[in-house]
């Protein structure tokens, strides 16, 4: 769950009405403390406060983002006094929408200050209903119930919204670049049948409501059968309570319940019969996500011969993950990677102590700071599936490249546990303790060694590597006499010579001139095809939508984003129009 | 189970661990034109020079002094050099362990073995000179790996202490290689511990060097199964050392990548 702290902006109202006092002040009960404070003088029994309104919040969340409350906390007192005067608790109103909500705030004002916490369920107000001119929280206290004079405070009110960031996904295939949309639709003859398969995303967990899913088919196109199959869900989270669901499909009105109740996703796939001609238009619906992109079917007359698109290739199979594609479910079954909420923290010493004397000196004196730590991962989990290939996406300073030495096993995280399936291939860096005065053939068993090679191995790939680097010629040069590009050749061949089930990569690595970098690049593709995993860091969202099915966004150490490759990275490339240029620096956004 | 990880990850890399030994080795005398021949060289023109300062010093009570050297000094520097190098392996393969996973101790160990090779060829310095001094080959050779064994346990231990303690403070390097030369002095190389003063002498018998050279020319030089108090204790301290020092170093080793 996100949770935002939020203080007002600048505006404060007061409601003026007979035998009501004005406040002074009022501009203090912005700041969080409990000095500067607001007041109120009353001089008789009766007499009341006038209600004070508040707007203009301003508030910063994300507009797809899910209100779940506003906790308005607040605290007023009355002035220390013999002769006191009374006051009960004020109600407070929330205003939006021209609707309201109103709850009693706890206690008198009481002598000492004392927070209150009142709790406001709106689950059915958006982010833009809050930023509203007509989004008020109104404060109104009773009258004095004492004859005597005094003062009532309030010192302060804060407004602390409870949001999380959207929770479900549905996705029908439009995430290929080959989706039948209007301009190129799919084309069918009567009588032939085509699979339409949607997918329903619980994108972090928390949202456990059944869900329904509208599936609007136009006159003329009819269901032949539909399968559905739950995978992944509740599974990456172990200790939240599993609910047992199952999918559920409404035939006669094409309505569809997910099962997925937990983080988790669940797909149905349905075929569908062509009975009429003309141009088809499918689409779905959920309440909590919009309306899926338009499906279009072109049925064309029976005699009319169609030929499978590109799309249905592509979508069986890379997409289908259901039981007609029993190797792909299969394979997505097996874990390669379960991150159990790794967190890594790195002491920032405020001085480094690096030497002795010092350490000593200021061990005696009792000066050695208490180091501050910081938060380079906090409590982040995921799992990946094998054959999945998934990219991390954040600005500058969010943990992605921390993420990667863990997984590669040069960092140990903090807290948390790893668990990797397979053999790994972190392609982080290229030629790691090459020696100068080594020749290339050398420092390519010294190189592989390093990288956990078998001396076996590396002799019967020898060949092969030197091929690929293209340094026949120069082989038995000490590599000192090398140029910078002749080394990274040396250090990709030697690295990109295995063939692993987990492939780690912090950009994806074009070494040297141009034509090997496209090599280079074409080596890597062809190592991240064949069911390898792929986790792929990179500055540009483009190669991420180019290259991954799944999208990992971590931001300060967080994860905040994990599904769909076209829905994470448009949500990133909006938070980077917002984002400081320092985070964005190198960073390229299409 | 552990056990059984710990062994797999070292076949492992058991390839990487020749690869490092030959890089050391090679790169110990690079750019030199006599190369490995220095680790013949080193030791044989040290011992000259040594012999002609000390042995019109000491020539009465040591009958063959440039056996006697030899013996002490070979054993003492595979101690020092070993163990320096392995508190420098860390800090100089930073960059590989700051980029990739790699079994840390390798890097020490290795060091530890090329030195190991490089006493194995000054050895041959040592017999030749007990051919040249005509001195006898006692059959109490053949225990002579004894104490060089032991003296690799401690060596090692050592080394991985140093190594842990380099890394978070880069001032243990400056102050070891005094405390290196103070060692030489408290271990009996070029003089006779007959010297010492009865009332000082404990304090060499606690050096475990002092007991592995010891052994050694009980074997070398007397011909005689080494003496049983200063090889026990010799066996007891370097086992000790190793223990403390595996310890502290997986206790700290995944500290070190943080203070590279």
């Amino acid at each position: 769950m996100t949770t935002q702290m939020r203080y007002p902006n600048k505006v404060f109202q007061e409601k003026e009405k007979t035998n009501e006092k004005n406040w002074d002040n009022l501009d203090n009960i912005k700041l969080d403390d409990w000095e500067s404070l607001a007041n109120c003088d009353l001089n008789s029994i009766h007499n009341n406060p006038s209600p004070i309104y508040l707007k203009n919040f301003n508030f910063n969340i994300p507009n797809d983002a899910v209100i779940e409350n506003i906790h308005v906390e607040h605290d007023y007192h009355r002035e220390l006094s013999q002769t006191p005067i009374e006051i009960e608790a004020p109600k407070i109103k929330i205003i939006a929408k021209g609707e309201y909500l109103e709850e009693q705030s706890h206690l008198d004002a009481g002598v000492f200050p004392t927070e209150r916490n009142l709790v406001f369920e709106c689950d059915d107000l958006s982010p833009k209903d809050l930023n509203d001119e007509g989004f008020k929280v109104e404060i109104i206290f009773p009258e004095n119930l004492n004859k005597h004079e005094g003062s009532l405070y309030l010192d302060f009110i804060r407004l602390r919204v409870h949001y999380e960031n959207k929770r479900y996904l549905l996705t029908s295939g439009e995430t290929s670049s080959y989706f039948h949309d209007k301009d190129k639709p799919l084309q069918k003859a009567i009588n032939d049948t085509f699979k339409y398969t949607l997918s329903f995303r619980n994108v972090n967990g928390i949202g456990k409501k059944k869900q329904k899913v509208e599936i609007h088919v136009p006159d003329g196109i009819e269901v032949e059968k539909y399968y559905y199959k739950a995978s992944k869900v509740n599974k990456l989270d172990e200790k939240s309570d599993f609910i047992e669901a199952q999918d559920e499909f409404d035939e006669e009105n094409l309505i569809w319940y997910p099962s997925v109740r937990g983080k988790g996703v669940s797909r149905i796939r349905l075929l569908f019969r062509c009975t009429k001609e003309g141009l088809k238009k499918i689409y779905a619906f959920n309440e909590n996500t919009e309306i899926t992109p338009n499906f279009y079917v072109n049925v064309r007359p029976e005699t009319y011969e169609s030929k499978p698109s590109k799309f249905e290739i592509t979508m069986n199979k890379w997409s289908s993950e259901l039981e007609d594609d029993d190797d792909y479910v299969e394979l997505n079954k097996q874990l390669a990677i379960r991150v159990n909420s790794v967190s890594m923290e790195f002491e920032m010493a405020q001085e480094k102590v690096d030497n002795l004397k010092e350490y000593v000196i200021k061990g005696i004196k009792r000066e050695l700071k208490p180091k501050s730590n910081f938060k380079a991962l906090d409590d982040v989990s995921f799992t990946i599936n094998k054959g999945e290939r998934v990219g991390i996406i954040g600005f500058n300073g969010a943990g992605k490249s921390t993420l990667l030495k863990i997984l590669s096993g040069v960092l140990k995280p903090t807290k948390g546990k790893i668990y990797k399936n397979g053999k790994i291939a972190p392609l982080l860096e290229l030629g790691a303790g090459f020696d100068h005065n080594y020749n290339g053939r050398e420092n390519i068993f010294l190189n592989g060694a390093i990288l956990g090679y078998s001396k076996e191995f590396l002799e019967s790939k020898y060949d092969e590597i030197v091929e690929f680097s293209e340094l026949e010629d120069f082989i038995e040069v000490p590599i000192k006499n090398y140029s910078s590009g002749m080394n990274a050749k040396l250090g990709f061949s030697v690295a990109t010579i295995v063939e692993p089930d987990i492939l780690i990569l912090d950009e994806i690595l074009s070494v040297g001139d141009v034509r090997f970098q496209k090599k280079s690049g074409d080596k890597l593709k062809e190592m991240m095809g064949s069911g390898t995993t792929v986790l792929l860091v990179s500055h540009s969202t483009a190669k991420i939508r180019e290259l991954c099915n799944r999208v990992i966004w971590l931001d300060q150490g967080e994860l905040i984003m994990d599904g769909d490759v076209d829905y994470v990275c448009d949500a990133y490339i909006e938070a980077a129009e917002k984002a400081s240029e320092d985070e964005k620096i190198n960073l390229e956004f299409e | 189970m552990f056990d059984n990880r710990l062994l797999r990850n070292f076949s492992k890399y058991s390839f990487l661990l020749k690869e490092l030994v030959k890089r050391d080795i090679s790169g110990k005398y690079k750019d030199s034109t006599l190369g490995l021949f220095w680790s013949f060289l080193n030791p044989l023109l040290s011992m000259i020079v040594l012999t002609m300062v000390f042995s019109l010093i000491f020539a009465g009570s040591i009958p063959n002094f440039p056996v006697y050297l030899l013996s002490g000094k070979l054993i003492f520097d595979l101690f020092a050099n070993s163990t320096q190098g392995a508190m420098n392996s860390i800090k100089g393969n930073a960059e590989i362990i700051k980029k990739i996973y790699v079994p840390k101790y390798m890097f020490a160990i290795g060091i530890i073995c090329s030195e190991f090779i490089n006493f194995l060829i000054s050895l041959t310095v040592l017999v030749a000179v007990m051919i040249v001094t005509n001195a006898p080959f006692h059959f109490s050779l053949i225990y002579s790996p004894i104490p060089i064994f032991f003296i690799l346990v401690l060596t090692t231990g050592v080394g991985l202490i140093l190594a842990t303690l380099t890394t978070f403070f880069t001032d243990i390097k400056y102050l070891y290689g005094v405390i290196v030369m103070l060692l030489s002095f408290m271990t009996p190389l070029f003089y006779p511990i007959d010297i010492i003063p009865v009332q000082y002498l404990f304090a060499f018998k606690l050096n475990p060097l002092y007991a592995g050279v010891a052994s050694f020319r009980d074997i070398v030089l007397n011909g005689i199964f080494p003496q049983t108090t200063p090889l026990l204790y010799l066996i007891f301290t370097s086992i000790l050392l190793l223990i403390i020092g595996i310890i502290i170093f997986y206790k700290y080793q995944d500290k070190f990548v943080l203070n590279l």
